[in-house]
């Protein structure tokens, strides 16, 4: 029996059937090669659809391999560029049992919303927590001075009031006049200062420690 | 399955090399698993071939990459879920949450349910062809028809086959073969190739 099939083997068109069935040798894979592939194509459907005979739970998704090889010669060619972001595995993820792959999740509308409104309350919040540190700061820049409550920026000239012409040795000499005269309010600030608020207690100590006609 | 692994690897070593046919070869015989795998994904028709041909396009392309330490199959079914996956994403759909396991996959058991949408001409075709294979199945001869069945409904190797028939490995191949060829010949009219 066994002589009686291997006379009528046909030779190089078996390699077909072994190699689907995961069985070519490298001499069938030369010949396949070496076929015309709608020719191949075509014998592959006819493999499957026996395939499919014999096991008739099953539905073949592709009809016509012949059609479905040229789609993707033909995307091939037109260089057709994916949208899809895939991740390549490398050798070392491509093992034999697949770990699991990261699941991707789209948010509803209901978290996006809620999304938007969580940033919009953290936005007013920093807002919020800016501008009280600003007023904080300018009031604690007067410290001492009971009447002067509005904030230090406050105090600037509004930006029309700028003087606008150029700079020169008079604006300079302007300059250097008003310097001093604001280190001159600010030192008796200071003085002040020193004799009303409680931290200035302990240089007035010092003061009345030193002999008399010597001042500070 | 040494054949089909050394069968794989030669064939990616000549798509490395620049032989697309090689590549042509190894979509016919992937086709139908890929597109079984990504059924399990996505239920149109339609969508699984164009998904389908869009993981072989990528496995195309990133070929270089692949250095042989895994099977050709396994690479590509990664490739293929990826794509599967993506593509449900970029049309907000959610992907399923767990994947089909390569292990325990049923590769050929694709959907009933997914409806090719065939006229009812189509599917008395399918149906005639159907029975005109049951048929010629019945009418081989007992050897012919035994390897045939324990290949394709037992899933055995050619080895396997040979071990249980008593035969060489030879008488194996040909003997598949040969079911295949007759069973063929009774539905190439119905394809439409004539004789």
């Amino acid at each position: 029996m066994s002589k009686f099939y291997d006379k009528h083997s046909s030779g190089n068109d078996d390699s077909l059937s072994a190699f689907l069935d995961g069985e070519a040798t490298h001499a069938d894979i030369d010949a396949l090669l070496a076929s015309d592939r709608q020719t191949l194509a075509s014998q592959v459907d006819r493999y499957h659809r026996i395939h499919q005979a014999i096991q008739p739970e099953q539905t073949l998704l592709i009809d016509d391999a012949g059609s479905f090889l040229d789609q993707i010669h033909r995307k091939l060619d037109e260089g057709k560029q994916d949208t899809n972001v895939v991740a390549f595995p490398t050798q070392s993820q491509a093992l034999t049992k697949p770990e699991k792959l990261e699941q991707v999740t789209l948010p509803n509308m209901a978290s996006r919303s809620s999304l938007s409104k969580r940033s919009v309350f953290s936005g007013l919040a920093v807002a919020a927590s800016v501008a009280f540190a600003v007023v904080l700061g300018g009031n604690v820049l007067l410290q001492g001075d009971s009447t002067a409550q509005t904030p230090v920026f406050a105090a600037t000239p509004p930006v029309q009031q700028m003087p606008t012409e150029p700079f020169s040795a008079r604006s300079a000499e302007e300059a250097l006049q008003n310097n001093e005269r604001l280190q001159n309010y600010l030192r008796q600030h200071a003085q002040q200062a020193s004799m009303t608020v409680g931290q200035g207690m302990i240089p007035m100590a010092r003061v009345v420690g030193y002999p008399q006609g010597k001042p500070q | 399955m040494q054949h089909e692994t050394s069968s794989d690897e030669a064939l990616v070593k000549r798509v490395q090399n620049g032989d697309k046919r090689a590549f042509d070869l190894l979509v016919l015989k992937y086709q139908h698993k890929v597109a079984a795998l990504i059924s399990r994904y996505i239920q149109d028709k339609h969508e699984v071939l164009d998904v389908a041909q869009d993981s072989f396009i990528k496995a195309y392309r990133a070929i270089d990459s692949f250095r042989g330490e895994s099977a050709f199959y396994t690479w590509l079914y990664r490739i293929a879920v990826n794509t599967a996956k993506n593509y449900l994403v970029s049309r907000s759909r959610r992907p399923p949450t767990s994947d089909v396991e390569l292990d325990n996959e049923d590769v050929h058991a694709s959907y009933r349910e997914l409806s090719d949408g065939g006229t009812p001409d189509a599917n008395l075709n399918r149906d005639r062809l159907e029975s005109e294979i049951q048929s010629a199945i019945k009418d081989l001869p007992e050897e012919l028809r035994g390897a045939l069945t324990l290949r394709e409904f037992d899933g055995l190797s050619y080895e396997d086959i040979a071990q249980v028939m008593d035969c060489p490995v030879g008488t194996v191949r040909s003997r598949i073969f040969r079911a295949r060829e007759a069973v063929e010949k009774r539905i190439r009219p119905i394809f439409g190739g004539g004789e």
